[in-house]
């Protein structure tokens, strides 16, 4: 292994969900630190310290599933060898993480970021008044459904609809409608739940709030 | 844990990281175990207060004692107050949650003039009237504290208590004394007028009676039923025990300074004559360079910190410096931990040390001469030359720097056109400098930034009797300071006077001023520190609604023989030296610092002048 690696999965939630991703890199970064984890620096003029996430999550979002690779320090005696072991890194950071963080587990990865291909959400629609939201997707979802997009490039309206791989209600009631929906995550294809939200309230607006929760990050197949 | 109904409110807000609570460090306690519960506010948003160091060690000061609770509260932005008074949800403190109405103590520290609108916007949200007059014994005792305190009489009767000077020892002795008046059962008033007159220290508005002459000036301050007459501010004589959290909250959301701030002493040698904080906080009193380095450590081992900065108002009159920095940076610099040290002055020491610590990040270099001549840096006191600006220059181009920053104040006392020029000339100076210098980075052009504030005349300070220089006045100098300049190298910015012009009115304001801030607030003004939401015609239409002539405060010179509105406060310094120190401004003479001479400023238990100061 030429590039110490751990791959940490945690959860976020509780008041942690309120702030933004690059808050919660800087505060998982302090963490690492606190915990006495040594990681190595990019080189050049302003090092800093190699943490890589593999998706974005908005603020307000809570997950089950958070990935992050986390670049140990080398030992310069012996590089090629992780300088500590997940097990060691899950009881070291364990104990000094806050609640709204926990782990689920560290490993070595074998997989690759860039092989992310789609994440599961379970989100909960608050309705207005009482409608059956299920049968409003479905004709929503069957036709194509267009929301603007910011980019670094200006605004675009991009279509959803081939982004959303599948989607499934789980519960409904008078109130709310909770459903599970797997989004595409591929790199420059991202779906972000809120605007896939946002995009069915554009058409639906009897749904009035909502919460998300990312409950799975998937690989492609084979990968 | 969040409330539910607040949790509501976080999805149509900004930032809702800022109104969660539940970060790692803070403080939990079991209600029903504490007999005094605290909501220390700072009046403005989470992210400016959260880096204050002051509110760090009175949350951790309080909290030391079982039976007390200090809890956190900022300034909601202004979305939210919105969202909260459509569902009626009160001001709460963060820890809890619990509403601040409900507290023993609402402690807010006044840290500039720009928030003095924000005191009524936190109560207003807390559900609380703002005269102390309005308020039974239902509500919570609203106490002051902070550097606005050393003036405290425009925002006076809107408090209880005002705490005056150093907080470390005075504020859990207010909260042991609450407690056993509690246990008596004693009225609001009773315990107010224990804190008058059992405490030091402490200072009691509704104890005091204002009279003024036909002119509008004060005639008399009277202290009643015994309170003192003289308030001495508190202050920590031995800083070396003086109590500091390691343990620190540790804000998730990016804050403004997110570091862990090591003061290495308090007070000033100095003597600048516009600086308030350079009086107010003497004696000079040094932490050892061990006890230092095991804060900082032990500071970021606990909170995980990337940065240490060094706190004081000017680093290198610290005289174990060279100690403190071995110290740091034999470590800092492996575990990749980043050293800021400020005002540092310079001489061949801290040439080395700058270039150790700045290697890292190249920072410009930034330099505060405060005037544009040496006649009125002489006026000033401001012990700098244009050769020390020449050196710190050459030295920076020579190490591959292209910026420079240049601090200045416009107004100040004695002010002519040619100091004004005089601006413009040492910026050309240093540009010239630049090209000249043989070892400057090839190809690059440089920068020199041109920052000019307005000098606002502050209490206890040698130039507390001079008025503010006339609006008008001020801003033709910015022009006549703009037609000066006439390369593009140097970069222009100064401060707006119609801001300086409003802190002047308040920093020498009496305690008919609450009125004007109550009216201001009511048209709509909050967040005043903030430019976008500072309205100058806003503040004039206030002043004219309650009948109060705002230049009164502002453009009048204060007679030596005058009674000031903050009379009844001691800061440390004698009126006597700071009225020697106004005619030696006048007479355009120095002082020296006091390391070289005393300067008789009456500071109590001052180690330099008592001779007790460790080498
Ligand atoms: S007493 Fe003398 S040495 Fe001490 S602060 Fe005052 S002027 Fe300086």
């Amino acid at each position: 292994m030429t590039n110490p690696v751990i791959r940490l999965e945690f959860k976020k939630f509780g008041g942690l969900k309120y702030i933004s991703h690059l808050d919660l890199q800087r505060a998982v970064l302090r963490f690492i630190k606190r915990a006495g984890i040594p990681i190595r620096y990019t080189e050049g003029f302003n090092p800093h310290p190699k943490l890589v996430f593999a998706l974005t999550l908005s603020v307000g979002t809570e997950s089950d599933c958070e990935l992050v690779d986390i670049y140990l320090a080398r030992d310069p005696e012996n590089p090629e060898t992780p300088i500590i072991t997940p097990d060691t890194f899950v009881s070291r950071l364990g104990a000094v993480l806050p609640k709204g963080l926990e782990i689920v587990s560290a490993y070595f990865p074998e997989t690759d970021f860039a092989d992310i291909e789609s994440s599961d959400y379970l989100i909960t629609l608050f309705k207005s008044c009482d409608i059956d939201v299920a049968k409003r997707l479905s004709e929503i979802l069957s036709e194509p459904l267009e929301i603007v997009k910011k980019g670094k490039a200006g605004e675009r309206v991009v279509n959803i609809v081939p982004m959303v791989f599948s989607w499934e209600v789980l519960e409904e009631n008078g109130e709310t409608c909770t459903l599970r929906a797997t989004l595409c995550a591929r790199q420059n294809e991202y779906l972000n739940p809120d605007h896939f939200v946002k995009g069915l309230m554009s058409k639906c607006p009897e749904i009035d709030n909502w919460l998300v929760k990312r409950v799975s990050i998937n690989f492609k197949e084979g990968k | 844990m969040i409330r539910q109904d607040i949790e509501k409110l976080l999805k149509y807000v900004e930032k809702p990281g800022r109104y969660t609570g539940g970060e790692e460090g803070e403080i939990i306690k079991d209600k029903s175990a504490v007999d005094v519960r605290v909501a220390f506010a700072f009046p403005d948003l989470y992210e400016i207060g959260m880096s204050n160091l002051g509110l760090k060690i009175l949350y951790s000061c309080l909290n030391r004692f079982d039976g007390v609770w200090c809890e956190r509260v900022f300034a909601p932005a202004l979305d939210m107050a919105e969202k909260m008074k459509e569902r009626s949800i009160p001001l709460w403190a963060l820890e809890s949650g619990d509403s601040v109405r409900d507290f023993d103590f609402f402690a807010v520290t006044v840290q500039y003039e720009g928030l003095y609108t924000n005191i009524l916007y936190l109560l207003e949200l807390a559900g609380i009237p703002f005269y102390a007059s309005e308020r039974d014994e239902s509500y919570p005792i609203i106490l002051g504290g902070g550097p606005c305190t050393y003036n405290p009489e425009p925002f006076c009767e809107f408090f209880d208590i005002l705490s005056i000077g150093e907080g470390e020892e005075a504020l859990p002795e207010l909260a042991l004394l609450y407690r056993d008046s509690k246990a008596k059962g004693e009225s609001k008033k009773e315990f107010l007028h224990r804190v008058a007159t059992e405490l030091r220290g402490f200072y009691v508005p509704s104890l005091y009676d204002v009279e003024y002459d036909g002119e509008g000036k004060i005639s008399s301050i009277t202290a009643k039923d015994g309170a003192p007459e003289i308030i001495e501010k508190r202050f920590v004589s031995d800083f070396n025990t003086a109590h500091y959290p390691t343990a620190q909250v540790i804000p998730y959301i990016e804050t403004v300074h997110d570091r862990a701030t090591i003061e290495i002493f308090r007070g000033c040698i100095r003597g600048c004559r516009f600086c308030q904080a350079g009086m107010v906080t003497r004696p000079v009193r040094e932490r050892d360079p061990e006890l230092l380095d095991n804060m900082a450590r032990d500071t970021v081992n606990a909170c995980g910190y990337e940065e240490i900065g060094v706190s004081s108002l000017s680093t290198s009159d610290y005289t174990r410096l060279p100690e403190l920095t071995d110290k740091l940076l034999s470590w800092t610099q492996d575990e990749k931990i980043n050293l800021s040290l400020p005002s540092l002055r310079l001489d061949s020491f801290t040439k080395e040390l700058m270039d150790k610590v700045m290697s890292l990040r190249k920072s410009g270099l930034t330099f505060a001469p405060e005037a544009g001549t040496q006649r009125l840096r002489d006026v000033i006191n401001k012990g700098v030359t244009e050769d020390d600006l020449i050196r710190a220059a050459t030295w920076a181009f020579s190490t591959g720097r292209t910026s420079i920053k240049l601090y200045f104040m416009s107004g100040l006392p004695t002010e002519r056109d040619e100091d004004t020029v005089g601006i413009a000339d040492l910026a050309q100076k240093v540009v010239n400098l630049y090209y000249a210098s043989p070892d400057r980075p090839k190809g690059k052009s440089v920068t020199v930034s041109v920052s000019v504030s307005c000098f606002v005349p502050k209490p206890f300070t040698p130039f507390q009797f001079e008025p503010q220089e006339k609006l008008e006045e001020l801003q033709r100098r910015q022009m006549l300071l703009k037609e000066s300049i006439t390369t593009k190298k140097v970069r222009y910015t100064w401060h707006e006077a119609r801001v300086s012009y409003i802190e002047a009115v308040f920093s020498r304001g009496d305690r008919r001023l609450s009125r004007a801030i109550v009216e201001a607030y009511r048209l709509g003004q909050v967040f005043d520190a903030w430019s976008e939401h500072f309205d100058f015609e806003r503040w004039l239409t206030a002043f004219k609604n309650v009948d109060i002539d705002p230049d009164f405060y502002a453009y009048r010179r204060f007679e030596y023989t005058d009674v000031l509105p903050w009379d009844m406060i001691d800061a440390g310094v004698s009126k006597e030296f700071l009225i020697r120190e106004n005619k030696k401004a006048h007479e355009e003479r120095l002082t020296p610092d006091c390391r070289t001479a005393c300067a008789g400023c009456g500071a109590p238990e001052c180690a330099i002048r008592e001779g007790r100061e460790k080498k």
